[in-house]
């Protein structure tokens, strides 16, 4: 082997000498670093998921961020006790007994000497257990930080930031309306407006008694115009069913009845605060009750279909508030018996056995519940948004829910009410204030 | 100028021929002889510390015939006087009428050998050590130049003290190499009665001659010392000296001059074993003989059993050839 070759093998086996050391040194500069940063970092991130921050993926780049620059500051610091070549040089000829030989060669003092024929063993051993315990610890506590258990306040407020459930229902309606255009989609933008108000104040407010009073009546509100309106839907198909299946077998007065029933129907579905789709409230407009007679069977089965969709739609959207229901009112037929026509459950047409064998408002033991609740519209022309105390909306009649035990009162521990929507939230959880109460005092 | 190859050659023929010549007057004795040549390359002066009879004369004596250098022996006493060694003026018929006239004393030759030198009053004592370390005498303020080579080889019998006035630290200083001689083993011993007889001094071949034995000497010198092995030396040195981590016990440290014999002996023992550099086994090989006589231990240390021997010892553990540490992450490994 020429004298360079072997010059080049042995220059070679001291740059790796040099680095193995420069590396030890680099190491023992950022290993307490690491520990420094991963105590820091295991402390950030528990901090950060106590608190419920969205950062924590910027915790953890933080902490990489860290360590990288503890690498370049531990290059800096460690660049200062650096082996240069000469000096692994005479660490290397000492320990293989080469009597500084390689030193002379460099200068130029003597051969090079032959390179064992065993590879070489570097004199440097590492000490594994220092730098791997401590990226083991660093690893630990960082996992430790990262996963451990922590008292979830993030849950706790994730779940307290829950809207309403008064207003959740109402979101619901309105998406279900919207999707079903049984609604006009300007009352419905309305409706979403007032929820953007009340959810405008801080989520911690949303629960407070104001708040959910106030969510509270937009349902009952929003809910008893929707009732309102499917109930003057619903009826107005039922009578306009009763008209077209039954118009000529009817008596004028009856027919006067259905038809004066029919007009007080069509004009709370157009004065209501809450008024159909577009589409809809098109055919009601031009619609007059006292001209019904010059409508053929099939126009009137098809509005009165049409009425039916959108009742059933905004019964399917009602679906979540039972207090909110109304009625079906489906349209009357022929009774069974000597007349024509199918059996049907209208009143008879004077025969022995005809019908159902009662008729409507007939007298007879028990009182007929009807479970109206008409509300007619005494001024059409009324703004209901300008209304001023003492201005007469309409009438309702209806029945009166009359407690008939007049001497034993409830029974105990009798469920008065079976709460509403959002009872359930003031009953089974707390505001963060109120858990402080508690808590300290059962402290 | 460095050595060449036929250099180192040519020294080595010539130190293996006086290695072999001494090893046939002193049996078992290996380690021994080689630092004594080796203290011979480095200009030293050596003084031999042993029990009566186990050779130290014979070996000096061989080492004269062998390098074909003029020796002389004082066997030093309480009543030797300077003047016995150095030599006196005496006062002589000359062609200028009576003078005096200098007559060299024994100190006059390329190797003297002084026999028991702790024997001698400190007056004679002093008088020879001027002589080692100036390498002239000075009589009547006439100076007068010692021969090229100068060795001095002194002797001292460790144990019995009676009657004898003990080296100062000063005078111990200037010798490179204080020699322990040992007793050998039985097999030694063996080969010493199959080969000796009392009364016959052994033949022993001159290998060289005064030329030669100035060669060596200048190729000794020529000997190249790196920079690391020099910075051992100093911190070897340096670590001697009280207060230093691996000191404890030395009440007096080694003094420069003992960095100094370290630097030159191992340039001798590089030579002897045919390297052209000096290195840090060189220094190791020789720091026991260098700074033995040099380190004063304190009472407690030597009451304790410290022996200077014991200190050059944990040094030599203790000082690394590359004084860098090793990072926490590193240990040194035995190769």
């Amino acid at each position: 082997m020429r004298n360079e070759d072997i010059q080049r093998r042995w220059d070679s086996l001291t740059d790796r000498l040099a680095f193995r050391v420069n590396l030890g040194w680099w190491l023992a500069q950022w290993l307490p670093m690491v520990m420094a940063a991963s105590l820091a970092g295991a402390v950030l991130l528990l901090v950060v998921r106590s608190l419920g921050l969205p950062h924590l993926d910027w915790s953890w780049m933080a902490i990489g961020v860290a360590l990288v620059i503890a690498m370049g500051v531990a290059r800096v610091l460690a660049g200062r006790r650096f082996e240069t070549r000469q000096a692994s040089r005479v660490r290397l000829e000492d320990a293989l007994g080469l009597h500084a030989r390689l030193t002379a060669a460099t200068q130029g003092i003597g051969p090079w000497p032959s390179l064992p024929s065993e590879p070489v063993v570097l004199p440097v051993n590492w000490r594994w257990r220092r730098p791997l315990g401590t990226l083991a610890f660093a690893a630990a506590v960082l996992a430790l930080g990262g996963w451990m258990p922590v008292p979830g306040r993030a849950r706790t407020k994730a779940h307290i930031i829950e809207k309403p459930t008064a207003v959740k229902q109402v979101e619901a309606w309105v998406d279900q309306l919207r999707k079903d255009e049984a609604v006009k989609p300007e009352v419905l933008n309305e409706v979403e407006k007032k929820i953007e108000e009340l959810l405008k104040r801080p989520s911690d407010e949303w629960y407070e008694h104001a708040s959910l009073e106030a969510a509270e009546n937009l349902r009952d509100q929003t809910g008893k115009e929707l009732q309102e309106l499917g109930s003057n839907m619903e009826q107005a198909q039922g009578t306009l069913g009763t008209l077209a299946q039954m118009g000529n077998q009817l008596s004028e007065q009856a027919k006067r009845g259905l038809t004066s029933q029919l007009g007080q129907n069509l004009q709370g579905l157009r004065s209501g605060a809450m008024q159909a789709g577009d589409d809809l409230m098109k055919q009601l407009q031009g619609l007059d009750p006292k001209a019904m007679s010059g409508m053929s069977k099939e126009q009137m089965d098809k509005l009165q279909q049409r009425l039916k969709q959108n009742a059933e739609a905004l019964r399917e959207a009602l679906a979540n508030a039972p207090q909110y229901s109304f009625k079906e009112y489906p349209c009357k037929k022929p009774g069974r018996g000597e007349g024509e026509g199918d059996d049907g459950d209208g009143p008879g047409k004077n025969g022995v056995s005809r019908g159902r064998g009662d008729a409507d408002l007939s007298l007879k033991k028990n009182e007929t519940n009807l479970n109206s609740t008409r509300t007619e519209g005494m001024n059409p022309n009324l703004d209901p948004e300008r209304v001023a105390p003492g201005d007469l909306l309409g009438t309702s009649d209806g029945r009166h829910a009359v407690d008939k035990n007049a001497v034993l009162g409830n029974a105990g521990g009798k469920i008065d009410s079976a709460g509403e929507g959002g009872s359930a939230v003031w009953k089974e959880s707390l505001v963060p204030a109120e858990r402080e109460v508690l808590r300290r005092y059962f402290k | 100028m460095p050595l060449t190859e036929s250099d180192l050659q040519s020294a080595s023929t010539s130190l293996n021929k006086l290695r072999t010549a001494l090893r046939s007057v002193l049996f078992g004795q290996e380690t021994l002889i080689d630092l004594v040549i080796t203290g011979l390359l480095a200009r030293g002066h050596l003084l031999l510390e042993g029990l009566p009879g186990l050779g130290k004369t014979e070996l000096v004596k061989g080492l004269s015939k062998a390098l074909g250098l003029e020796a002389k022996r004082v066997q030093f006493t309480p009543d030797l006087l300077p003047g016995d060694i150095t030599g006196n003026p005496m006062l002589q018929e000359t062609e200028h009428g009576r003078r005096f006239v200098f007559q060299p004393g024994p100190v006059f030759a390329n190797l003297v050998l002084a026999d028991e030198i702790n024997r001698a009053s400190p007056k004679t004592q002093s008088a020879l050590l001027e002589a080692m370390q100036e390498r002239r005498v000075t009589v009547m303020g006439e100076s007068h130049m010692l021969p090229e080579p100068f060795f001095v080889i002194a002797t001292q019998n460790p144990i019995e003290l009676e009657g004898t006035y003990p080296l100062p630290e000063a005078q111990l200083d200037r010798f490179l190499f204080k020699l322990d001689v040992r007793s050998t083993d039985a097999a030694t011993l063996e080969q010493i009665v199959l080969h000796r007889e009392i009364g016959v001094e052994p033949h022993v071949e001159q290998v060289m001659d005064h030329a030669g034995m100035t060669k060596l000497l200048q190729a000794s010198r020529e000997v190249f010392m790196p920079q690391p092995v020099a910075n051992f030396i100093a911190r070897l040195v340096q670590a001697t000296h009280p207060g230093e981590p691996h000191a404890s016990g030395v009440k007096f440290g080694a003094s420069p001059r003992a960095a100094l014999a370290l630097a030159a002996g191992a340039k001798a023992r590089a030579l002897l074993d045919g390297r052209p550099n000096a290195s840090y086994e060189d220094v190791r090989a020789i720091a026991q003989a260098v700074l033995r006589h040099r380190l004063i231990l304190d009472y407690g240390a030597k009451i304790e059993g410290m022996t200077p021997d014991l200190v050059v010892a944990r040094l030599l553990e203790h000082i690394p050839a590359q004084d860098k540490p090793l990072p926490g992450t590193l240990s040194a490994a035995k190769v």
